[in-house]
Parts: structure tokens; C-alpha cells; sequence
């Protein structure tokens, strides 16, 4: 049995009957990450003998029969801006490659408590910047699909890993589409919570009002475990939501009569792939079998989610980014010599990418004198229309169909040296976070070979709905059991 | 070095841009960041369409937040886990360049005045 393909839920049945044992299943993981990682490039780090040790804790714990949960024994991967204590966290950025945080971030603790086993960090777009994972300062990841094309970004690396079977699941973060846009291109299922559900605690920031932290999964049901394990209030956030979580998998229910959907009409407009759109138009039409009732929505300011998403990611990066100094911790140079400001111009210059020096700067013009009312300010006023769309549209039905990206996976080096290009392939996922939605990636078919994703949106804290649609979708369909040809 | 006209974030902003965030810029940057900023400040740009004349800023939606802390003393992080990520320590701290010097002969005034 290759065990390093199974789902979470199945993995889980075999290790309380006994049948595997967590350390078999790790070990799994890590030969196929041998095998098919230096093809595919997902991991920055890989921590073999803390996880042999996490798995054979596992073990134990699953033979005593005490303190068992769903996760107990699971082995998954983090994208790398996910402090986790005693494994270097690196942003996939040459300012962070030696920094070695001293405690988990709150979800790496709760998945340690619930007994999961990390096997490695993850590589990204530097700082989540990026949409193809081509701005890691260390490496490119490749899409499993087709090597020569990207896993989409920015978690990239937790993509492509779920993608090739490199761990059960991942953890992601996504600011404007991170996790839900490489769920996409690499045909497998990812959430982008809402905005609070998840806490951030240990999650180096990129925006602190947009960062959601989200698994990535091979279904609905096990993206919804580990939501389960993950989400809740936070006293180290004060942003965490205090409402109640419910319980996703008992909320899951096959049966779509009265469930109504919004297909919003801009969100199929000009630019976007046949083939997409007519895999995202047959799945509309299978959740229509299924029961739900569908009826076209309207999302007016779509058009503007690329400008008010950016502006105001650029203005909170830019704060959130002055703390690399090369003082404290992460690179530093000069080290000798110069003085103060030296050293910080010299540090910043060498420790961050093209994109991050470019948002820094945009981010940086956008808040200052003269300026501010024009771009920031404005983009935050246009933000309250765009979350009134949203408002608008939920109240007339439950949950939102659309492309996750208008295209399929494009090829290595297609778009990096045009930033603005680079851009304007998150148009259909930006609008979730400046909008305060939560939104679900499922995949849905494929064009020309390669995957499509489809999103499933939902209002605030309407997690259970996209799970319960997701869910029912794939108990029906087969897109998400397809896996590219890889290795053994 | 030769600048194209009309950008709408020139090469001298630029600078003063790369000096107000501390990062060191080459010519080469100066010149090509002031072509891809203008670029895609000339896309954002399209905002100006929307009329937002009495719509308010986003505010984060009404939804119960965490409640602040107990404030309950703990020990803090231990001196050592800190430094294992310092650049330079001498001895149990943080060693950092010359943060200010003396630029001028400091003017002292007669005890007896004011």
C-alpha cells in the first residue's frame, strides 16, 4: 500500500485499528519526499528526526488508546512563515535563511497537541509576495502537473507537496489568495478562513489585516479536520473571533435542496480560459443536480479589488517589514564598520527580493504625505464598497461559485519580470480578503491537462456551508482523486 | 542617467523612497524600479473613477473578539534563546553598531546664565 497517498481520514482508520503505525506512515512521507522533491522543490527544510521522534510519540499515544484525535500520528507540512520552535523558519527570504524561531506558532501548537507530525517547511513566494513562488530567494517550486510550470503562489511549496503526496496536508496562509490560488493550479483542495477564525499568532506578517492561516488538503473532509483542529479564539491574538467553532464535520450534509448560489457575472468576464470557464460552468451545473438552486449575482467593484488589495498590502508590509533591521536577529551587514544606518540600508538592500523592495516602496509612497488621501485612504473607502457587495449578495444567497484563477498553471519565468502581469493573476481571489469572506478551493476539472480550481465563497464565519457544499461536490465527482504521474 | 518622461514616480522619488525605508538602491534600481512603480501606480489609478463621496473607510465587520489577556507575571524569554539569533552579541547582549556620534563640539552654557 503506498501510504503516503492517503487521505487523512483513511490514514486515521488504519492507525486506530492498528493496521500502520504512525512512524510506517511517516517514513512513507519522508522516502517520497526523497524520491520526488528534488524534481518538485516544495520543501526549504525537512526535519526527519524530530518527526520519526514526533511519529513514534504518536504511536505510543494511539496504542494507549488515550488523547486520540483525527490528526494523532498524521504527517503534514507548513509553509515556512509558520514559527515552529528549534526549525528555522526562513520566509523563503535570504534576510530570515538562519533564523530559528524559539516557540510554535498557535496553530503548530494546537496540530502538535492534536499529535500531528511536521515533517517540513515549506517554500513561498519571499514573504508570501508573489503569486508563482518564483520569488523565493532560495529556489523555484515546480508544479506537479508539469514541472515547467508553477505551483502558484504564494504558498507554492504546500501546493505542490499535498500535490505530490509530500505529506497528508499542509498549512498555508493566505493574504490575497495564497493558499486558494496554488490550491487551483495544483488540483488540490485548499480554504482561506475567515479573517480572525484562525489565529496568527506566530504567523510572520505580511498583512495583518487581510493574513488567514488555511489548510491545504486532498478533500473537503480533511481540509475541515484540521480546520476544526486549528480554529477558535486566541488570547495571544486580540483579532482572533471569540464566536463558537462548530463543528464542520458533523455540519457536512450531501443533501443540496434549498441551498441557494450566486455565480457573480464579473467574475467571468473577459480574459478568462475557455477551458476554465467551462469546467467551472459544469460544475455549476452538477451542484445544480445535486439540489442547490443558482441564480446570478452581481459583485460591481470586482474591477477594483486588484488596486484597494494591493495598496493596502503594500501599506501594512511596509510597517510590518521595518522590524528587519539586522539587529536582533536575521541577516546583518556590515559587521564591521559603518554605522547605524549603514547597517540598515546594507542589510535591507541584500536581505530582500525585487518584489519585496518593490511593495516596500509602493506601500511606503501610498502612506505618505501627499499622497495617502489619493491611494491608502481611498483604497480603504473603496474596500467598504466591495465588502458591501459581498453583504448585498449574501443576502440573497448562501454561498458564492468562481474560477479560483481565470487561467491554468502559466509557465516558469511567463510572467516574473512583468510585476503588474503577476498581479492581475490573483483577480479572482484578491476580493475574499479586503471583502472579509471566507472561500473555498476545490478542483473542478481540467483544461489542456492541467487542473482547475473552482472557489466556493462564503460569508463571514460560513465555513460550514463552502465545507458542506465542497463535501457534497466531491462525493459526487472524481476531480480531487486524480494525482499527476510522479516517481513510483 | 537618462529618465523617460511623464512617470509618475521618478528616479528622484525613488531615492528619497529607498531613504526613507533604509534600504541601499544601485542606479540600475533607481532606474528600473521608477519604471515598473509608475507602471503599476498608473493601474491603481483606476480608483479615482469610484465615487466614494460619504462612503467611510473599512472598518473590521462587528464580531466578537478575543478579550485582552489576565494580566498574570510569567517569566519572560530567557536571555539565551534571545541572543541565539543575534547578528553580534558581546558577552549577554545585543553588540550593534555606532548609533550616535558626537558631530559638533557640544556648546555649554556659564552656570550662570538663565
Amino acid at each position: 500500500m503506498a501510504l503516503h497517498t492517503l487521505t487523512i481520514q483513511a490514514a486515521h482508520n488504519l492507525l486506530v485499528k492498528g493496521e500502520i503505525t504512525s512512524v510506517e506512515l511517516t517514513r512513507a512521507v519522508l522516502d517520497r519526499i526523497a524520491e520526488v522533491d528534488p524534481a518538485v522543490r516544495a520543501f526549504v527544510t525537512v526535519c526527519e528526526e524530530e518527526a520519526l521522534r514526533e511519529a513514534a510519540a504518536a504511536d505510543a499515544c494511539l496504542q494507549s488508546g488515550e488523547g486520540v484525535t483525527p490528526l494523532t500520528g498524521i504527517p503534514y507540512g507548513a509553509k515556512d512563515c509558520l514559527s515552529t520552535a528549534r526549525v528555522r523558519t526562513t520566509c523563503s527570504s535570504a534576510i530570515l535563511e538562519d533564523y530559528v524561531p524559539h516557540y510554535d506558532a498557535t496553530v503548530i501548537a494546537r496540530l502538535r497537541e492534536a499529535g500531528a507530525v511536521l515533517v517540513g517547511k515549506q517554500n513561498m513566494d519571499e514573504f508570501g509576495m508573489g503569486s508563482s513562488c518564483e520569488n523565493s530567494a532560495f529556489f523555484d517550486t515546480h508544479n506537479p502537473w508539469d514541472l515547467d510550470r508553477v505551483p502558484g503562489g504564494s504558498s507554492g511549496g504546500s501546493a505542490a507537496a499535498v500535490a505530490a503526496d509530500m505529506g497528508l496536508f499542509s498549512l498555508g496562509e493566505d493574504t490575497g489568495g495564497s493558499v486558494r490560488m496554488p490550491a487551483g493550479f495544483c488540483g488540490v483542495t485548499g480554504l482561506k478562513p475567515t479573517y480572525g477564525r484562525v489565529s496568527r499568532y506566530g504567523l510572520i506578517a505580511l498583512a495583518s489585516s487581510f493574513d488567514s492561516v488555511g489548510p491545504l488538503a486532498h478533500d473537503v473532509h480533511d481540509a475541515a479536520l484540521v480546520t476544526q483542529a486549528i480554529a477558535g479564539q486566541d488570547p495571544y491574538d486580540s483579532t482572533s473571533v471569540a464566536a463558537v467553532v462548530p463543528g464542520y464535520i458533523a455540519g457536512l450534509d450531501r443533501d443540496l435542496r434549498g441551498v441557494k448560489l450566486g455565480v457573480p457575472v464579473e467574475y467571468f468576464a473577459e480574459g478568462i480560459e475557455p477551458g476554465v470557464e467551462a469546467a467551472v460552468r459544469a460544475a455549476i451545473d452538477h451542484l445544480t443536480d445535486l439540489g442547490a438552486e443558482v441564480q446570478v449575482v452581481s459583485l460591481p467593484h470586482t474591477d477594483y479589488a486588484i488596486p484597494i488589495y494591493y495598496l493596502i498590502l503594500m501599506a501594512e508590509a511596509s510597517a510590518n517589514l521595518a522590524r528587519f533591521d539586522g539587529v536582533r536577529f536575521g541577516l546583518s551587514t556590515p559587521l564591521d564598520g559603518g554605522d547605524v544606518i549603514d547597517r540598515y540600508l546594507q542589510t535591507r538592500a541584500k536581505g530582500f527580493g525585487d518584489e519585496v523592495k518593490r511593495r516596500i516602496m509602493l506601500g511606503t509612497f501610498a502612506l505618505s504625505a501627499g499622497y495617502y488621501d489619493a491611494y491608502y485612504l481611498r483604497a480603504q473607502r473603496v474596500r467598504t464598497l466591495l465588502r458591501q457587495d459581498f453583504e448585498r449578495a449574501f443576502e440573497q444567497v448562501d454561498a458564492i461559485i468562481a474560477p479560483v484563477c481565470p487561467t491554468t498553471a502559466f509557465k516558469l519565468g511567463e510572467k516574473i519580470d512583468d510585476p503588474l502581469q503577476m498581479y492581475l493573476s490573483d483577480i479572482h481571489v484578491v476580493a475574499a480578503n479586503p471583502g472579509g469572506v471566507c472561500s473555498l478551493s476545490v478542483p473542478c476539472g481540467f483544461s489542456e491537462g492541467l487542473p482547475v480550481g473552482m472557489q466556493i465563497i462564503g460569508p463571514p464565519l460560513g465555513e460550514s456551508t463552502i465545507f458542506r457544499i465542497g463535501d457534497a461536490y466531491q462525493a459526487t465527482t472524481t476531480w480531487h482523486l486524480d494525482r499527476p504521474q510522479m516517481g513510483q | 542617467m537618462a529618465q523617460k518622461p511623464g512617470l509618475l514616480i521618478d528616479q528622484e522619488q525613488v531615492r528619497h523612497i529607498g531613504f526613507l525605508i533604509r534600504m541601499a538602491l544601485t542606479d540600475d534600481e533607481v532606474e528600473m524600479f521608477s519604471e515598473q512603480l509608475s507602471g503599476i501606480v498608473d493601474y491603481f489609478d483606476r480608483l479615482a473613477e469610484v465615487d466614494v463621496t460619504d462612503v467611510p473607510p473599512y472598518r473590521q465587520p462587528p464580531m466578537a473578539r478575543a478579550q485582552l489577556r489576565e494580566d498574570v507575571v510569567r517569566p519572560s524569554m530567557a536571555r539565551e534563546d534571545f541572543l541565539a539569533n543575534a547578528p553580534q552579541r558581546l558577552g549577554g547582549y545585543v553588540k550593534v553598531p555606532v548609533v550616535a556620534a558626537v558631530v559638533a563640539p557640544v556648546d555649554v552654557p556659564d552656570e550662570d546664565e538663565g
